[in-house]
């Protein structure tokens, strides 16, 4: 059996409605259980990159996830594998309380009560949040937040996670358990970050996105390492 | 930040905390209506009302001055609605004065009815805090989908407790960057940035209800939420319903 590719993306280009071009031209495989960060300057088409994981923006071009092409009859399946977790947790916690948060995905995947309840269990105690279930999102602290983000898509099992910033705004605690919790997931995880501790820590691979382009596409060490190129692309200070 | 929530006393247990979410939204309901559909002036069926809530509102054990306290937001509404009744209504006249040109004169019956509609609508809004304070949010929003009210109504209610506290955090910083840069200036200028920051809030709101749509898309959301949450009718909510609904329709039948 082989395994297949997490992603393969075929001359992907995309334009915003507004006519602004948000990504040009990429070329993208990533293997299953690779972690790879996608860097890049503010601006660069990272987020935009991500959206189309999943199918919620989608052009012309050949895009495969986990071995499904990205089309309307997959793409139920495609959201249940790919946990998409966004910058702004506020924007993810919806609901009125943790649990419903968690139990949002799958709920909509058609579980039974009991599995349901099963999952957001097992998802609180991954990112460490067992006894949350009854809080009100909003009065959690912003570490807090980014923990129950993450186990809003690890309810649903997925095998691709796909994080944008997600230590944005965190205090250096906040960070290093972020970093940790990360670590210990065991799926593909594709990081949408300029934090370069993180990337460091975390990825093998780094890809660096400037433009709307893929600009390198090498190990982390040696993406990092390049210091002219990562001064060219606004990712280290002139001088 | 700290907030206080709509459903600050919901997390208090009483008898009326434990009843089902849908007895006590049919029953506030019909409270409203007993109270609305009684003829004005009769002030010992509203005195029953006003004791009835009053014994609820104990039961309850929600303080007594928080209740009325609240109550009061009700005021400024009605008063802007219904002002001008015993000025525009014909009638045997209270007082009568000249502004100008102009002769301006109040009716008894205007304040009649300015009087009614002040007790009505006080009534309706205690019974309405008792409602909001008894139950948590959720379990009322699940209470309103089990009796037929449909999913996006619910959504948009449960949305609104949701972010009404980070819209309110975003007036807050945006008020404080205002102040921070604020060295006086004139009164018509302020109205221009208070506009501007109306206009922000929205185009921010706007903004994140498109991202909140595209997370909800991003875990399965299509349009539709099954039912999960069980609630449990027991028989003290029977019990309840009929002693509410006995209660409710006896003094118009003594004393109408």
């Amino acid at each position: 059996m082989t395994i297949e590719n997490a992603v393969e993306i075929r001359n992907l280009s995309y334009n915003y409605p507004d006519g602004q071009w948000g990504l040009r031209d990429i070329n993208l495989t990533v293997s299953a259980g690779e972690v790879v960060a996608i860097i890049g300057p503010n601006g660069a088409g990272k987020s935009t990159l991500l959206l189309h994981l999943n199918g919620i923006l989608r052009s012309k071009s050949e895009l495969k996830i986990c071995g499904l092409p990205v089309e309307d009859k997959n793409i139920k399946e495609i959201r249940k594998k790919v946990g998409m977790i966004f910058q702004d947790p506020e924007d993810q916690l919806f609901s009125l309380n943790v649990f419903e948060d968690v139990a949002f995905g799958p709920v909509n995947m058609g579980y039974e009560e009991k599995e349901v309840g099963r999952r957001v269990a097992l998802a609180l105690r991954c990112v460490g949040m067992e006894g949350y279930a009854k809080r009100s999102s909003h009065h959690l602290s912003i570490g807090e937040k980014k923990r129950i983000a993450i186990a809003t898509v690890l309810s649903l099992d997925p095998e691709l996670l796909a994080l944008d910033e997600p230590t944005s705004s965190l205090d250096p605690r906040g960070k290093g358990y972020l970093i940790e919790l990360l670590r210990g997931v065991s799926i593909t995880r594709i990081i949408a970050s300029h934090d370069l501790e993180l990337v460091q820590h975390l990825c093998h691979r780094t890809i660096l996105l400037d433009e709307g382009r893929i600009v390198a596409d090498r190990s982390t060490g040696e993406v990092l390492g390049d210091t002219d190129l990562m001064r060219a692309h606004g990712l280290a200070r002139a001088n | 930040m700290k907030h206080s929530f709509i459903d600050e006393y919901s997390g208090l247990d009483s008898f009326v905390h434990r009843l089902d979410p849908r007895t006590k939204l049919l029953a506030c309901l019909a409270f409203i209506v007993a109270v609305v559909l009684t003829p004005a002036g009769n002030s010992k069926i509203f005195g029953f009302y006003f004791v009835l809530i009053v014994v609820l509102i104990l039961l309850s054990r929600l303080p007594l001055i928080y209740v009325l306290k609240r109550s009061l937001v009700i005021f400024p509404f009605v008063l802007m609605v219904a002002i001008f009744i015993p000025f525009f209504k014909q009638g045997q006249v209270a007082g009568s004065y000249n502004i100008g040109a102009w002769q301006i004169s109040v009716t008894y019956d205007g304040l009649f009815i300015l009087a009614n509609l002040i007790i009505k609508s006080w009534l309706s809004i205690l019974s309405l805090i008792l409602l909001s304070s008894s139950t948590k949010l959720a379990d009322l929003l699940e209470g309103l989908k089990r009796l037929g009210v449909p999913h996006i109504f619910v959504m948009i209610i449960s949305f609104m407790y949701r972010y009404i506290f980070v819209l309110a955090d975003q007036v807050m910083r945006m008020k404080q960057a205002h102040d921070s840069r604020y060295f006086g200036g004139n009164y018509w200028h302020e109205f221009k940035i208070l506009g501007n920051m109306i206009g922000t809030l929205f185009l921010r709101s706007y903004e994140r209800g498109e991202r909140v749509y595209l997370a909800m898309l991003a875990r399965g959301y299509n349009g539709e939420v099954p039912a999960k949450k069980r609630l449990h009718y027991r028989p003290v909510d029977a019990y309840f319903g009929i002693a509410i609904f006995m209660l409710l329709v006896s003094p118009p039948i003594i004393w109408w």
